[in-house]
């Protein structure tokens, strides 16, 4: 296949729509050689979690003194990755649901990827505020259950927001994903014979496609979309206020919603071109994700990274204007200090490098479009760090001042946070639709000419 | 029970169906299109109203749970706060509102899509879920042949009696 | 001040702690219940003794409280006259050595291959006989007896039982001795005693150098002192207290000024102040008779001339001297052994009588008559002496009791190797150290606590030991050892100190001490008596000794210069370890030191000038060398000294391994001289010492991040004020702010109120949380991690007030910080299952068992008071003993924190319930007030306006920590006053 945008348009709408069914089935089919490089990322990811799966074990054991944590850095490279998964995890939505009532129409090939990308970032998000707990046994409290003891939770703490915005996340991301799956599931099943056909028959719910159900579907998947959208930008002004509504210098302040979503749309377009640059290569469907598409990625990266600075500059101005001693001293600590070269570090990474997409050139170049997008990930875990540490490690309080460093098992977790999140994602990308059909036909039918008849 | 190649068929099939008076046809399509929707009638959703009512709900109970477990422990203060501080329970309500809200537009739509299938039994076809329409029209025996050959007339590839 | 109740208690009980002798020593894996329960042990109940701290010769009144038998925790005796129901953080840590894990379990006797082999005790007992009997035919003094100070009993039965052994070698030994002082006094007045110090009453005082907050003499009575004078003269524009040393002791952090002359010429700014006295003719009139022989004495010494020698300009000198006669009365106290020990020791100790004398302050502030008892401890030259006969083979028997020579005397005396050379060296240590590693036998004695006894610090005051629980192990007191070994040897030894055990023996001594010894039962009641107020109190009058002449003594050349050579060596005695003896009380390692904050360590004070100058910094190992011996530790630089002045605290490199002391830093005293050149008298200093920089950094764990502000810090968090502000009410520069109405306490609402200007930074009331709420020490590691679970911390802030020439401002500011029990506390809403929550009595409550450790709570507390429980914390065998019954046990993974000794709220309660009266103020008294020396903490009930603490925090001087948070703390901090304090920060 070629790289110019759309092949199958240039062909009469049915064999545009067979040839869509057909390129698309392909990707659930796995043959020598990218059947090896599937398995073999997907086993490798298996190991490395494991391996943090042992660790957690281990940390569990013996308590969190195996962390670099330290009163007063109560908080580190967990929370950190926390922030950062459900970060990733809003582009999805964003690409799916907003652009969908946007009707931007090129969102169509990404959304399938984006979607499974979401589930996969917020399941692997979710392991975070659990790993970090002193009793992690315990964890199951945070959830308002009826007990002998008539004991419920604080729904004041941050923490009960954060647990019920993330888990209601979820199961809407979920079923946004699924129903946009159904038609699909139903084309798989029409085309597969024994016990994939079995199993398919079941995922289709009995879809035949009358123009009733499509009624329906559609009703249901605007409102689905409606409802993410809002959710969107709720979830993480959450997760922005685990920290706003703390009284810690560097945390306590009110631009941190509108700023925290901002990155986190912006760190999950980015990881979205890191899984789909190398992706539309494994799945061979260069021919629907062009590089048109990335190109828009990239376009909204730019803007993001744009609000993000401006996020940064306010933030850093009213630190000044409020005359908050201890907030400027926090401040003159971040830039200065000793986590002074990630600050520096996160500004060069999300503020300068994103601009370089400014240029037509490198936006439409898949090798650099990578390279940055792991940059701008990068930058995008530095930030939360000095944010989560750098504020703790410099309080009110010069007495308790505390340098705080991760341990390799901290590290080994992390790694092990990247592989779980690659391992589901690669399983659930190679055996759904990675690009939605019912959707693309759809447009094929909307753009073909009418040839007058009464309607 | 006919089955089309082009959509354009499909929709003077329809008018035709309409022009000989016998109503009740069910079309399908491999993906989502206004023009055999508006054709075919299917024009309104009972999911949008299921979905209303499952935010309201939603949010309500959010609420009334929240104030009930607060109100187990009338003397637990946390950081001389009142014991019921509305700006956190709004946060839990919405959330709350926007998950039921969600959980009852997909249901209505699993349900009211199981209605839309009933009495379409053996029409379907494997290449409806590919590039081609359909069109199933109830009628009474004598006229199937007939009507068949209209079928055939406005471009339908094929035609079978279910 | 402890609950009435519990007073009560120990009158009633006192009479049955003999049982405790009858009563089976209980093994200490079995709690209860006994078979046949002594009456005074209730399971669950606190029983408390009254005893005598004996951790130095200061001699503090201490009440031992007991849970089911075992020794969970001391405190002061508030009926004592020295300490007055308070201790220092080593009196507190004393529990700690009870349980001492390297403690003796039985007797030792060194076999062939000279392993220590257990021995029983008859056996150890008959062999110590033989070989006095043996000692004894070797003719008199053939025996030695190296001990720690004795008064009573012990005194007696020791020397008749070595006159029975044909010996009068007998020497009390203790590190810090005050021969100076003594000698001074015989030289001024005639008179070889310390005198008593009566620091409360004194309006100005000018210490050269003695460190009488922390180990000078009596640390606890004077803390106490200087407390209440430092309240008395809050306003005072000049201040309390001017420190005249090289280097600042934690005295002198706390002092108001600082003059630091050269290093050794401290006795010629006396002598200049006294010159000044006599020029100007403000003498007091009490002084007219010496006025003219002083004159003479003093008449070299002008401020213009020692100007050059003490690197002090004369205008500084004539100011301190003005002040010090303006303020009568005042007190000059000289010669401390970090400070000021060195060849003019005793000049300078002349000097302030002189000052004294010419204030009018003898028999005023400074008063003879009842002396002290170090007066009788042996001097540096009996100890050399004895050392030489030891080394000549003149000693055939050496028994050492309690004292560790080896270790606290300068290597340079060469005691190590004297001792090696005596045949057999008997030691009735209670633990290992240097000094029982060179012993034969080893026959260890009772913990104090454990023991019977009585010492008397001063004349009047007659304190009483007695055993608050049943000995640990299988030790014996040294008392009975003494007893049963006489009546082995021979019959004229045993009639010398008759058949009897040695508690009857302190009883009958102690009758016989009483009025009314003739009479029976006057004797038991008094023996009664004693034993619930912990001793026999009668007030002593001074005496108003004449002076005798001074002038030869005075003999110093006033423009000598001290020996050239780059930099001065101070040994300085530890807070914490005193001079090492307690070093391996784990509290004591972990509780950071006051002066530096550094824990688990040791390290070398180098002026910040001087390190630029040798290219070194914070953390360098560095290496201090002189004529004696060199060290290596870790640098700390430490602007609180003169550049030419290196300082290093005594108490490290115990060569004994034992758990926490053994092998940690390197022993200070290794650069000591034997005795100051050209004077008898033991030195605490090395003059023309080198330093260099020999290694890499190390790690020095420093538990306060910052002393000093910095730029990327905000205003220190302790604040000050200027004495003429003191009383002027500040309007709150942040006035409460409240979206929600407050809520309110219905009965109580607790509250804390702490003067700054008394706190002295001492750290008992650390040790006391630690040893009440059963704190987990999480060791050297861990702590280096900045792990350590202190729930209450002293930081230390340091405030700069210009200096006015050679008078500098120390202003330091120490500030107790523990959990403020916010009325609106940040650390509450933010946790998600209400493990943490507002009591309705105004605590900050932790819920352990709900605690699931998100650790919010702690990120979200402004003060970081909170503390998280990283990893299981044990208590090694048998330290888990001493936990406190009443406090839960915290487990891996969850937060504590500061609860006001909730169970001590809740004890007052139920105790004032089944009294049948309401509670009263000052019933509760958490266990950090209990023991505050400067009684600068005080605790209570916010609701009632009339409570001490209500008082308290409505004086003008109270703020709270951090208030623009509105947190609303329920603690209120007093500012304390410094001279010349600029205006409020902020």
């Amino acid at each position: 296949m070629s790289d110019e945008p759309g092949a199958v348009q240039a062909l009469p709408v049915p064999d545009a729509m067979r040839r869509v069914t057909r390129d698309v089935l392909a990707t659930l089919e796995w043959r020598i050689p990218s059947w090896l490089a599937y398995w073999g990322a997907v086993g490798l990811c298996l190991f490395v979690w494991s391996i943090a799966a042992l660790v957690w074990a281990y940390q569990i054991y013996t308590g969190l003194h195996i962390t670099g944590m330290l009163h007063p850095v109560m908080w580190g490279a967990y929370i950190t990755s926390f922030v950062f998964w459900i970060g990733i995890a809003h582009s999805g939505t964003l690409i799916s649901a907003i652009l969908f009532l946007l009707r931007a129409h090129w969102r169509t090939s990404l959304a399938r990827a984006a979607e499974t990308m979401t589930i996969v970032a917020v399941m692997t998000a979710g392991i975070f505020p659990i790993l970090h707990l002193g009793r992690a046994w315990l964890f199951y409290w945070l959830v308002p259950y009826p007990n002998e003891r008539g004991l419920w939770v604080n729904f004041s703490s941050p923490l009960i927001w954060d647990a019920t915005a993330v888990g209601t996340y979820f199961v809407v991301s979920f079923l946004f994903w699924f129903l946009a799956l159904i038609p699909d599931f139903a084309a798989v099943r029409d085309r597969s014979s024994g016990w994939k056909r079995w199993i398919f028959e079941r995922l289709a719910l009995g879809w035949t496609g009358t123009a009733a159900e499509w009624r329906h579907f559609r009703t249901a998947y605007t409102l689905l979309a409606a409802l993410i959208a809002v959710l969107v930008v709720s979830v993480h002004s959450i997760v922005s206020w685990d920290f706003a509504v703390a009284v810690v210098p560097g945390w306590h302040s009110t631009i941190f919603a509108p700023y925290f979503v901002v990155g986190a749309i912006f760190s999950g377009l980015a990881m979205l071109l890191t899984l789909m640059v190398p992706g539309r290569f494994l799945l061979e469907i260069r021919d629907y994700v062009t590089i048109d598409h990335l190109e828009n990625v990239a376009k909204l990266l730019v803007a993001m990274s744009l609000l993000l600075t401006y996020s940064y500059g306010s933030e850093m101005f009213f630190a000044w204007y409020r005359g908050d001693p201890f907030e400027r001293a926090q401040w003159v600590f971040r830039a200065g200090g000793g986590y002074a070269p990630l600050f520096w570090l996160t500004l060069l990474c999300n503020s300068v490098a994103p601009l370089a997409f400014l240029s037509r050139r490198v936006r439409r170049n898949t090798t650099a479009l990578f390279a940055l997008s792991i940059v701008i990930n990068v930058g995008m875990w530095s930030e939360r760090f000095v944010i989560v540490v750098a504020s703790l490690a410099h309080e009110y309080n010069a007495y308790s001042w505390g340098t705080y460093r991760p341990t390799v098992f901290e590290w080994t977790v992390l790694a092990g946070s990247a592989a779980w999140f690659l391992f589901w994602f690669l399983l659930l990308i190679g055996h759904i639709p990675a690009v939605p059909m019912a959707e693309t036909k759809e447009r094929l039918l909307e753009t073909a000419p009418l040839e007058g008849v009464p309607a | 029970m006919a089955i089309f190649e082009r959509r354009d068929d499909l929709l003077a099939a329809i008018a035709e169906t309409g022009a000989r008076r016998v109503g009740g046809a069910t079309a399908f399509a491999p993906a989502f299109d206004e023009r055999i929707l508006r054709a075919a009638g299917a024009t309104d959703s009972p999911v949008a109203s299921w979905t209303l009512a499952g935010g309201i709900a939603g949010a309500a109970s959010a609420l009334a749970f929240t104030v009930w477990t607060i109100r187990q422990w009338p003397t637990l203060v946390v950081s001389g706060k009142p014991l019921i501080p509305w700006p956190p329970l709004l946060i839990i309500a919405f959330e709350l509102m926007i998950l039921t809200a969600a959980a009852a537009a997909v249901i209505a739509f699993l349900v009211s899509a199981r209605r839309a299938r009933r009495g379409t039994r053996g029409a379907y076809d494997p290449s409806l879920s590919d590039a081609r329409f359909g069109l199933l029209i109830p009628c009474e025996p004598a006229r199937a042949a007939e009507i068949g050959d209209a079928m055939t007339m406005c471009g339908a590839v094929t035609w079978r009696i279910v | 001040m402890i609950e009435r109740r519990q007073f009560l208690k120990t009158i009633g009980i006192s009479g049955s702690a003999a049982l405790l002798e009858q009563c089976a020593p209980t093994p200490s894996h079995e709690l209860i219940p006994y078979l046949v329960a002594p009456d005074d042990v209730v399971p669950g109940v606190a029983a408390y003794y009254a005893t005598t701290c004996r951790e130095c010769p200061a001699g503090c009144g201490a009440l031992v409280k007991t849970m089911n038998g075992r020794i969970t925790k001391a405190e002061g005796n508030p009926a004592h006259p020295i300490g007055r129901g308070r201790l220092c953080v080593r009196g507190q840590a004393a529990v700690q050595s009870v349980y001492n894990p390297d403690r003796f379990r039985t007797p030792l006797l060194r076999d062939a291959h000279g392993v220590f082999q257990p021995i029983s005790w008859p056996d150890a007992e008959s062999l110590l006989a033989a070989k006095l009997g043996a000692a004894m035919q070797g003719g008199a003094d053939r025996v030695a007896w190296i001990g720690e100070l004795l008064t009573g009993a012990l005194d007696t039965l020791t020397s008749t039982w070595l006159a029975a052994l044909g010996s009068r070698r007998r020497l009390f030994y203790e590190t810090f001795d005050y021969e100076p002082l003594v000698e001074a006094g015989a030289i001024a007045f005639g008179r070889r005693e310390v005198p008593r110090y009566e620091l409360d009453r004194a309006g100005f005082i000018v210490s050269f150098g003695a460190e009488f907050l922390e180990t000078w003499l009596s640390n606890v009575e004077f803390t106490g002192a200087y407390a209440r004078a430092r309240r008395r003269q809050l306003r005072d524009p000049e201040g309390t207290l001017l420190v005249v040393a090289p280097r600042l002791s934690l005295t002198g952090l706390n002092a108001d000024a600082w003059i630091a002359p050269r290093p050794g010429s401290e006795a010629l700014v006396a002598l200049a102040m006294a010159h000044a006295i006599v020029a100007d003719g403000v003498a007091h009139s009490s002084a007219a008779p010496y006025v003219r022989g002083i004159a003479s004495a003093v008449a070299p010494y002008a401020a213009e001339r020692v100007a050059r020698a003490t690197d002090v300009d004369a205008a500084t000198i004539r100011r301190a001297a003005r002040r010090f006669v303006a303020a009568r009365p005042s007190l000059a106290i000289g010669g401390g052994v970090g400070g000021t020990s060195d060849r003019h020791a005793v000049q300078l100790e002349l000097a302030c009588l002189l000052l004294n004398v010419l204030a009018g302050n003898i028999g005023e502030t400074i008063g003879y008559g009842a002396g002290h008892a170090v007066d009788r401890l042996a001097t540096r030259n009996d100890m050399l002496e004895t050392t030489r006969t030891m080394a000549s083979g003149g000693v055939d028997v050496l028994l050492v009791h309690h004292a560790n020579p080896v270790f606290t005397l300068p290597p340079a005396v060469g005691f190590a190797d004297a001792i090696s050379r005596v045949p057999f060296v008997v030691s009735f240590a209670g633990a290992p150290d240097e000094t029982t590693d060179r012993a034969h036998l080893v026959l260890p004695d009772h913990h104090f606590l454990e023991s019977w006894g009585d010492y008397a610090p001063r004349a009047g005051v007659a304190s009483l030991l007695q055993p608050a629980a049943a000995p640990l192990f299988d030790t014996r007191a040294t008392g009975d050892v003494l007893i049963e070994v006489a009546n082995q040897i021979t019959a004229d030894t045993a009639r010398a100190v008759g058949r009897t055990t040695w508690a009857d023996y302190v009883r009958s001594r102690w009758a016989g001490g009483a009025a009314a010894a003739n009479d029976q039962a006057a004797a038991a009641a008094g023996w009664q008596d004693a034993l619930a107020s912990g001793g026999r109190f009668e007030a002593v009058d001074a005496v108003r000794p004449a002076l005798g002449d001074v002038a030869r003594a005075l003999a110093i050349d006033p423009d000598a210069q001290e020996p050239a050579g780059p930099f001065t060596f101070i040994a300085c005695p530890s807070t914490h370890f005193y001079d090492g003896r307690s070093a391996n009380e784990s509290w004591l390692q972990e509780v950071p030191d006051p002066i530096t904050k550094i824990a688990w360590g040791d390290w070398i004070e180098i002026h910040p000038d001087a390190a630029r100058r040798l290219g070194i910094v914070d953390g360098d190992v560095v290496r201090v060398t002189s004529a004696h011996g060199r060290i290596e530790a870790a640098a700390h630089l430490y602007a609180g000294m003169r550049p030419d002045v290196i300082a290093m605290p005594l108490g490290y490199g115990r060569l004994r391994s034992s758990r926490h002391a053994g092998a940690r830093g390197s022993n200070a005293a290794l650069l000591l001289p034997p005795t100051a050149a050209g004077s008898p008298h033991a030195v605490w200093r090395a003059s023309g010492v080198r330093v260099e920089r020999t290694g890499p950094r190390r790690v020095v764990i420093m538990l306060q991040a910052h002393v000093a502000s910095r730029e990327d810090a905000a205003p220190p968090l302790g604040k000050i004020v200027d004495p003429g502000r003191a009383d002027a009410r500040e309007p709150p520069q942040h006035p409460p702010v409240d979206l929600f109405p407050p809520h309110e306490h219905r009965e109580h609402r607790w509250g804390m109120a702490i003067d700054l200007n008394s706190c002295t930074g001492c750290n008992a009331c650390v040790a006391a949380c630690y040893a009440e709420n059963n704190i987990a020490v999480v060791g050297e590691q861990f702590c280096g991690q900045g792990r350590e679970m202190s729930w209450i911390r002293i930081e230390r802030h340091a405030h700069t007030v210009p200096s006015e020439s050679s008078l500098h401002r120390p202003a330091n500011v120490f500030l107790p910080m523990l959990c403020q029990q916010c009325d609106e506390a940040p650390c509450e809403s933010v946790c998600p299952v209400y493990a943490t929550y507002h009591n309705p009595e105004g605590l900050n409550a932790q819920v352990y068992a709900r605690c699931i450790g998100t650790r919010f709570c702690s990120n979200n507390c402004p003060y970081k008071v909170r503390r998280f429980n990283w990893a299981r914390y044990g208590w090694e065998a048998p330290l888990g003993e001493q936990l406190n019954p009443d406090v839960t046990v915290r487990s891996a993974g969850v937060m504590e924190k500061c609860t006001f000794c909730v169970q001590r709220i809740q004890g007052a309660k139920r105790a004032a319930r089944l009294d049948g009266h309401l509670l009263r103020d000052g019933d509760i008294v958490p266990a950090c007030a209990q023991t505050c020396p400067a009684e600068a903490i005080v605790f209570g009930d916010l609701h009632d306006p009339e409570s001490r603490v209500s008082r308290a925090a409505s004086d003008p001087r109270g703020y709270h920590v951090l208030e623009e948070l509105n947190t609303r703390p329920a603690i209120t901090y007093l500012r304390r006053s410094v001279p010349g304090a600029p205006g409020d920060e902020r």
